[in-house]
Parts: C-alpha cells; sequence; structure tokens
C-alpha cells in the first residue's frame, strides 16, 4: 500500500472513532446546554461566554447559581458535568476497546498487501492462527465493502474483551506513572529546572502510552489475549530505540492537538452565523484530527512490532521465550 | 477568598493575607455546595433604617504629633534556644485629654503558648494552611517593668503567663497627666515558636513579628485591652523606634527602618542597627541563606530604596516581578493616597519552609510569597507574586500611615488594601486578567473578590468585631471581598475622579491617626460633597442587600425591580434596533421602574451598565434581549462539544 493509500485507510478508519467521540459527547454536551438556556435564554452575556473573558463570566455564573440554589438550569448543568460527563467517558474507554481490535486488524491486513509491510507480519500471516487469533486477516482484506465491515466488526467484537481489560489495566498503569512522575518532577524540580523537570515527566508518560500502544499492537499481531503476556511483549517492543524515539515524535502531535482543544481561539463574533461555523469547524476539526492521530499511532505500533520482529529472527516464537 | 481558583493554577495557596487562599478554598469547596440554597432576600421593602446613630469623631483631625509610642529596642538573638533576650526603654506620651494611672501592654506572643490558649481555642491551631506545633511554642516573659526616672518596679506581681494584654498600674504619684510623657525601663524573653500565624522559626530562619511588649492604644477615652484574637491584627501607636539587633555573624538580616550600621562582637555575632520614625510597630527577620538585592525607585516623586531579601535558592530570574510590583504600587498608590513617606522599604520573601511567615505587612517592611517555578516562566501566568506584594504595599497607607483599628474594623485596611490592589493591578494588566492570564485562562482579580462575596459575605455588616464573624470564613470574605467592593462600588458611583480625591482628603486628614468607618463616611461625604448614608448605613453598618433584575421585556416595555431592600441609584441602558443607545437614571426608590418604548423597537435593556453595583449578589439578571438569537448560545453548544470530544479521546490510555 502506498503511503497516500495508507493515509485514506487510516482517515476512514478514524471516522467510527470520531463518531463515536461525537455521539458520546453529544449527551452531557446537549443537557448542559439546555441547562444553560434555562439560565441564560435572553441574557445578554450569553454570547461572551466565547469570548476572551469566558472564564471570569463563567466564575460569576457558577458562584451565582451556587449562591442561588437548585435552579432547574444549575442542576442539569451539574448533572451534565459530574454524572453524564464521566459516564461518557467509560463509555468512549469501551468503545475504544471494541474499535481497537477492528481497526489493528484492518491495519495488520494493509501491511500485509502493501510495499510497507513489515516481513514478519507476512512471515506471521502465512502461519496457522493461533486460538482466538485473527489470523491473516483475510476479511479485512477481501475487496467487497460489505465483507471488509463485517470483517471489521467480527474483528472488533474478537479483541473487545482483552482489549478492554487492556484498557482498564492500561489507565491504572498510566495513571501510577502520572503520580509517579509527578512527585520525581517535583522532587528533582529544583534541581534541574522547570524545564527539564517538566520534559522528563512528558517523556516519561508519552513513552508509557506508547508501551500500552505497543501492547495493543502486540495483542492483535500475535493473536495474544493475556494481558499480562502482551504487555511484557509491548514493553520488549518499545523499550527499542526506534519505538522511544517515534513515541516521543508522535506525543508532539497528540499533546498539540489536546492543546489546540483546550485552547481554542476565541472567535470575532460568537453572535453571528459564521461565529457559530467557526467553532462548530474548529471544533470538529480538531476532535477529528485527533481520532486520526490514535489510528496513526496504532499503525505506529503495529509496524514497531514487526520490525521488532524483523531483528529478532522467529518473530513472534522468540517473544513468547520472554 | 483569594484562594481556590489560585490553588488550581499555582499548585499552592499561599497568599498570607487570607485573601488568595480564601478564594482557593471556596472554589474547592463549591463543588460541594450547588445543593445550598440561601434564603431569599427579595422582598421590595423600604430602606432599612440606620442601625445605630453615626458613631461621633473622637477628636479633631489635624496634623498630630506622630511620637505617642516610642522605642530603644534591644535584642539578642540565641539560635539554640530561639530565644530573644530584650531590653527596651518605652516612651509614652499622653496626647489624650484624660489624665492615666495606668497603662496596658500587649504579650502577643503568649497566643502561641500552648493548644489551651484563647487564641488556640478560636483557630483550633490552625492558621492560612498551616498548624501550630505545640511542642515548639511561643511566649513571652516580662523580667522587668520599671519606671526608668526611679527605678520603681511597676511589674504586676501575678501575671497570667497565657494572656495576651496585661495591665500595669502606675503609682497614683505616676499618673500620666495630659501632655506628661512616661518613660519605661523593660526587659523580656521572646519564645519564637515554629513558624506560625506571621511570626517564628524554621530551621535557622527568623521571622520576629510582635515580638516584644507593645503599649496598647488609648483612644475615644478607654484603652483597648482586647486580647488577641485568632480572626484579628493588631492596632498601635505610632512613635520613634531604634533598634539594636544581635544576631550570629552568618545571618543576613533586615527589619523595619533605616540601616545604621553594623558593630562585629568578638564572641562571633553582629550587632545590626536600625531606625525610624512614626512607625508604629518593628519586625526583623534573619537568616544565613539570605541574598540581598537593593533598588532605589522613583515613586510618586519621591525616591525609596527598596531591598529585597530573598532566599538564595529562588531564581534571580524572579527578582523582578517584585521590584516592579513594588514600584508601581509605591507610586500609583503615592499618586492617588499621598507619597510613602519613609525612604526604605524592605521585601522579605520567606522560603518555603517557613510560608506562614508570608504575606504580612509591618511599617517599611512587608514579607510577601516566593513563587512556584513552573515550565516556560507560566509562573508568570499566576500573578500571585504580585497580588500578595501590592496587597501588602498598600497596608503601608492602611493601617500603618492612617492606623485603623484592625481587629474592630478590620475592613478598613484589609478592604482598602485589596480595593488599592484592585486598582494598581489594572494599570499593570488588562482587568479581565489581573489575577490569571494563562492562554484562555484569563480571571480578573475583581472576580476572586466577587466570587468571594456571592458566596459568603452578602448582607454580612463590614463593621463588626473580627472575632464577632461566625466563621473565619465569614470574617475574611467580608472585610477582603465585601470591603474592597464596597470601596469599588462607592468609587464607580460617585465618580472615580471624585472619590480618589475625597479618599486623599481621607488620608490627609487622618494619616498617624486612628480614624474609624464612621470618621472615612465623613471624609468622603466632605470630599464628594454628597451625603452617602444611604450607602453606608445599610451596606456597611447594616445588612443591607443590593439587588435589581429585569424582570419582563417586549419590544415596547421592559420592567425593572428593585429586590433588594437598598434603594441603590443605577443607569439603565437601552438599546433599539436601530442601534440607537440611551441611557437612564433611576434613584431606585420604588419597588418597580417600568420604560415605555412607544416605537415598539426596544431590542435590549441593561441595568447597570458599567458594573457600579459590585455589591449586588446577583448581577447576571441586569439585561435582557427582547428578540434573543440562539446563534450565541448554539456556538457556545458547538465549543463544549470540541471540549468534551478532545477529553473522551484523552482519556482512553494507549
Amino acid at each position: 500500500m502506498t503511503v497516500r493509500g495508507l493515509i485514506g485507510r487510516t482517515l476512514r478508519l478514524a471516522l467510527p472513532l470520531y463518531l463515536t467521540t461525537l455521539l458520546l459527547g453529544a449527551i452531557p454536551t446537549t443537557v448542559a446546554m439546555y441547562g444553560l438556556w434555562l439560565l441564560a435564554g435572553d441574557r445578554p452575556w450569553r454570547g461572551d461566554l466565547l469570548g476572551p473573558g469566558w472564564l471570569n463570566l463563567a466564575v460569576e455564573v457558577l458562584l451565582t447559581a451556587v449562591r442561588g440554589g437548585g435552579s432547574a438550569g444549575t442542576a442539569l448543568i451539574w448533572l451534565a458535568l459530574s454524572l453524564l460527563l464521566p459516564l461518557a467517558l467509560l463509555a468512549q474507554v469501551v468503545a475504544y476497546s471494541f474499535l481497537a481490535g477492528g481497526i489493528l486488524e484492518a491495519l495488520r491486513g494493509d501491511a500485509l498487501r502493501g510495499p510497507l509491510a513489515g516481513e514478519a507480519l507476512r512471515r506471521d500471516a502465512s502461519r496457522t492462527p493461533m486460538p482466538g487469533a485473527a489470523g491473516t486477516g483475510a476479511g479485512v482484506l477481501s475487496g467487497s465493502p460489505t465483507a471488509a465491515r463485517a470483517a471489521f466488526l467480527r474483528a472488533c467484537r474478537r479483541w473487545f474483551w482483552p482489549s478492554f481489560r487492556l484498557s482498564l489495566l492500561g489507565a491504572s498503569i498510566f495513571l501510577t506513572a502520572l503520580v509517579a512522575g509527578s512527585v520525581v518532577a517535583a522532587l528533582v524540580g529544583g534541581l534541574v529546572g522547570p524545564n527539564v523537570a517538566f520534559a522528563l515527566q512528558f517523556i516519561m508518560q508519552a513513552l508509557v502510552w506508547g508501551w500500552i500502544e505497543a501492547t495493543r499492537a502486540v495483542m492483535v499481531a500475535d493473536g495474544q489475549r493475556s494481558v499480562g503476556t502482551a504487555l511484557w511483549r509491548g514493553l520488549r517492543v518499545a523499550a527499542r530505540p526506534l519505538s522511544l524515539v517515534a513515541w516521543l515524535l508522535l506525543a508532539l502531535p497528540s499533546s498539540a492537538l489536546l492543546l489546540a482543544a483546550i485552547m481554542p481561539p476565541a472567535p470575532s463574533d460568537a453572535a453571528s452565523v459564521g461565529g457559530l461555523l467557526t467553532v462548530l469547524l474548529y471544533g470538529q476539526g480538531v476532535a477529528f484530527l485527533g481520532a486520526w492521530t490514535r489510528v496513526v499511532r496504532l499503525t505506529v505500533a503495529l509496524r514497531l512490532v514487526a520490525g521488532a520482529r524483523v531483528r529478532q529472527p522467529g518473530g513472534a516464537a522468540a517473544f513468547s521465550g520472554g | 477568598m483569594i484562594r481556590l481558583i489560585l490553588a488550581w493554577v499555582s499548585g499552592r495557596c499561599r497568599r498570607r493575607d487570607e485573601g488568595v487562599t480564601r478564594a482557593a478554598a471556596l472554589f474547592c469547596l463549591l463543588l460541594v455546595l450547588t445543593s445550598a440554597t440561601v434564603p431569599a432576600a427579595a422582598q421590595v421593602t423600604a430602606p432599612a433604617p440606620p442601625a445605630s446613630p453615626l458613631p461621633s469623631a473622637s477628636s479633631t483631625p489635624g496634623r498630630a504629633d506622630v511620637d505617642i509610642a516610642s522605642y530603644d529596642l534591644n535584642a539578642h538573638w540565641d539560635p539554640v534556644t530561639n530565644q530573644i533576650a530584650g531590653t527596651a526603654k518605652i516612651t509614652y506620651r499622653n496626647e489624650t485629654g484624660d489624665t492615666l494611672p495606668e497603662i496596658w501592654l500587649k504579650l502577643y506572643l503568649n497566643a502561641f503558648r500552648d493548644a489551651q490558649t484563647q487564641w488556640m481555642r478560636e483557630s483550633a491551631g490552625s492558621h492560612r494552611g498551616t498548624s501550630f506545633d505545640p511542642d515548639r511554642p511561643g511566649w513571652i516573659t516580662l523580667d522587668r517593668v520599671r519606671l526608668e526616672d526611679t527605678g520603681e518596679d511597676v511589674l504586676p506581681a501575678s501575671i497570667d503567663p497565657a494572656a495576651t494584654v496585661l495591665r500595669v498600674p502606675l503609682p497614683a504619684a505616676r499618673a500620666v497627666a495630659p501632655g506628661q510623657s512616661l518613660r519605661l525601663d523593660v526587659a523580656w524573653t521572646s519564645q519564637l515558636p515554629r513558624v506560625f500565624a506571621r511570626t517564628g522559626v524554621a530551621g535557622d530562619f527568623v521571622m520576629a513579628g510582635q515580638w516584644y511588649p507593645k503599649l496598647a492604644v488609648y483612644d475615644r477615652g478607654a484603652w483597648d485591652t482586647e486580647p488577641w484574637h485568632a480572626a484579628s491584627e493588631f492596632f498601635a501607636d505610632f512613635g520613634a523606634y531604634t533598634l539594636a539587633l544581635n544576631v550570629p555573624s552568618s545571618y543576613v538580616t533586615g527589619a523595619t527602618g533605616t540601616r545604621d550600621g553594623t558593630v562585629n562582637n568578638p564572641d562571633g555575632t553582629t550587632t545590626h542597627r536600625f531606625w525610624a520614625d512614626s512607625v508604629s510597630d518593628v519586625a526583623w527577620t534573619a537568616w544565613p541563606e539570605y541574598r540581598m538585592v537593593s533598588r532605589p525607585v522613583h515613586a510618586a516623586g519621591h525616591t525609596v530604596e527598596l531591598e529585597l531579601l530573598a532566599p538564595r535558592s529562588m531564581s534571580t530570574g524572579q527578582d523582578e516581578r517584585f521590584f516592579v510590583a513594588a514600584q508601581r504600587a509605591l507610586d500609583q498608590l503615592g499618586t492617588w493616597f499621598g507619597p510613602y513617606p519613609w525612604p526604605k522599604l524592605t521585601l522579605v520573601v520567606p522560603p518555603s519552609v517557613a510560608d506562614g511567615a508570608g504575606g504580612m505587612e509591618y511599617p517599611m517592611l512587608v514579607t510577601l510569597t516566593e513563587p512556584n517555578p513552573a515550565p516556560f516562566g507560566l509562573e508568570r501566568g499566576v500573578r500571585e507574586v504580585e497580588v500578595v506584594t501590592i496587597h501588602e504595599i498598600a497596608h503601608q497607607w492602611v493601617p500603618l500611615q492612617v492606623a485603623t483599628n484592625e481587629g474592630r474594623e478590620a475592613w478598613l485596611d484589609e478592604g482598602f488594601a485589596d480595593y488599592a490592589t484592585m486598582r494598581v493591578l489594572a494599570q499593570m494588566y488588562p482587568t479581565d486578567r489581573t489575577f490569571l492570564d494563562l492562554g484562555p485562562l484569563r480571571l480578573g482579580y475583581e472576580g476572586i473578590q466577587r466570587s468571594q462575596y456571592i458566596l459568603e459575605s452578602v448582607g454580612e455588616p463590614l463593621v463588626k468585631p473580627s472575632w464577632e464573624y461566625d466563621s473565619f470564613l465569614a470574617y475574611a470574605s467580608a472585610v477582603y471581598a465585601k470591603g474592597s467592593l464596597t470601596f469599588l462600588s462607592l468609587e464607580r458611583t460617585v465618580g472615580e475622579e471624585r472619590f480618589l480625591a475625597a479618599m486623599r482628603g481621607y488620608f490627609d486628614q487622618w494619616r498617624w491617626r486612628h480614624p474609624t468607618t464612621a470618621d472615612l463616611q465623613r471624609s468622603l461625604e466632605a470630599g464628594t460633597g454628597s451625603e452617602l448614608a444611604w450607602f453606608f448605613q445599610p451596606l456597611v453598618f447594616g445588612t443591607g442587600t443590593v439587588e435589581y433584575r429585569v424582570s419582563a421585556a417586549t419590544p415596547r416595555r421592559a420592567t425593572i425591580e428593585r429586590i433588594g431592600n437598598v434603594p441603590y441609584p443605577v443607569a439603565v441602558a437601552l438599546t433599539y434596533d436601530d442601534g440607537r443607545t440611551e441611557r437612564i437614571a433611576w434613584d431606585g426608590t420604588g419597588p418597580m421602574l417600568t420604560i415605555d418604548a412607544p416605537d415598539g423597537n426596544l431590542r435590549r435593556v441593561q441595568v447597570d451598565p458599567d458594573d457600579a453595583m459590585l455589591l449586588e449578589a446577583n448581577m447576571l439578571d441586569d439585561g435582557r434581549e427582547v428578540q434573543p438569537s440562539p446563534v450565541p448560545l448554539l456556538a457556545v453548544a458547538a465549543r463544549l462539544l470540541g471540549l468534551v470530544q478532545a477529553a473522551l479521546l484523552a482519556g482512553v490510555v494507549g
């Protein structure tokens, strides 16, 4: 597959991931906005919520609501932020765990076909699939869109539970690393300065994140449904110099997109239809790029797994010894 | 309240002068407060009658002879025992019209003698986030109190060791007649606690505040005999001071006053001498790990020597923040309220292990807060350093020139200091980001004050002894937040120029004296030419509330209701379909105002378009669009959706 083809493929694979964020995000957003409409339906300040001084206004609105007691609008906003948003996040974990298997199977199939394919993946595809594994990815490689879709969904279902377990375990590992990194950064910050301390923490978190992603790729590439074993193999992949560089480089656009999402530019005129469209397109553009970046990272993870095998003749067998 | 949002962004709530710390705490709390309800005050009533007649001024304002209580202090610091061995010659000049058969001394350090003192019971052993260490207490014992000329011992035979105020009867023949002076020879020992509530020791760091026996104030016919309370600061007369401070030679020192030479002693100690005129207190600090940077700055036509004492571990790149904030504060406050009267100001930045010593004002010396380093210099976007520096320097005007009683009317100094801080910050930064400026996260210091006010102090009287507030939160919200918003509301209501001129008159009239709220009201009335009882009686002395709302708006008619019990003169802005705007004034005396637009082209109505009524609890219902467009809220929804999607994607690891 050409680079252009790969980009097209990853863009298509990003679509379901993006749509899940849109669907799940719309639930708390709708409820919160209905609450805000009850509070601010005809108040002149409502358009200022998108202005540069939005935080000043938001604080005033929030505290006035707190002091005023339980209005319906306040209750709805509180419900959206305290309950529906966490539930949406949990649902997103489930959705991503479901989609990741299908995405990886599809990418694995692409890898088998294209010029960028890893030799190890080609060899692996010729072997008999391990129990519960995706095998050759033949389904997702088939030419019929209907068949490809069905194969994608089968792969999603096949890998859901291992992927979900990895999501939960990975979150625990990441949070532990986050706390540990914060403590270390605080301890060494006085010695090395805040910039170096921040960089160290950033690097550590980027590598841990990459490790979890490599593990997800290992699971599908090796047909490994044991999260513990996959984590160990993923660690060996992630510890390679090329992997370290890759995760650090990939962390930059991921972080940039996150910053772009939480630090959007203020529209010139939020009260106009043009302003509304600008805000909408910006937000959705960033969200889609965010989803696409996740797919790209999985693609890279898969290829790093393949690269690790090429360097270790024996492929998967070489990992199993670990 | 100045302390919750700050907590998120600075990672540490550290403003010692309650404001910042309380803001942080309140913001944290509000997540659990949303179900709380507040009794509705929405009654259309006549203005509340004055709670009490206006108290009379004690004396005719005018040029005062400043030096009432003067001290020649000698202090020897023992770094092993953390004790100060002190001697002093104290001169009290009776400028009252009464003969005084006794004097009263304040022994503040006894508040920290153990966990059972009145102060400790009131504070539950905690102050601004630091806890009292009962194994490292503080106290002060008087070893000698004699009349200097005769040597007659006047030290009472029986003294409650936990008392923070002491009556010292004088021999009948030595009662101090009006115009006479009394000179005392005093010796004492002060034990400094582990740094707590502004004073103490942390390692070899020393901050000595309220460390010597101080004369109480005789004002308006009585001594100030009030014990020291947890939610209270200080009250003192002015005087001339000298200080001879003896510390190990490795220590770098700073103190109230101007340096007057050092003497290296054979025992490895150095005696540092300081002097000051017209000050109401002396504090000092010593620490081997200080680095000292001095810089003369020009402020309101005068030159002031700034002396920064900061930990060696603090980046020198941070020095400029302190110097710039201090220079701007001295210059602006001097321009508005009269020049800074002393030649020097010492800026003390305690180390983080001595947090409890920061955020306090003394004459010619302020203790500040060390900035938290953040990557990429982001800490500069959190203006904690600037806020604390300006606030403490504002105290150099009140109570350190205009010596209000910080215990009985704390709003006069704390409210003024935060009001002055808002004004200076607004000269330095755009008003929507005077407190926080981190990209799209911008917050004004005025918003911080509003937050505290809304949550805690609507309807809370300002003129009230600090120790009578229900809680420390209620006290701090009232005196800082409501106090500062009261000054700012007055300024915006009577006009900035008139108000500043009147405030300047207040300072000129009461500098080196002890004014009360009633004196402030009189000064402002005289300066503005306006009667202000309608404001002071319900909102400062009383429990009045300000509240208006636009209850209905159609193309032909708008209705405005006054639902607070204070008729506050207010402007109403009308916008018509053709873009034309019109302002009308309403004195607020009726319960309702109806505005007709016969052409049926009213588009928007807005009460108080200039945000002058900052004491209004709910400012959000002050306006209405007649035919509101859904587009702004849809745009907010689009923005929120994008944020939620980003959160969802970022929330799944790997």
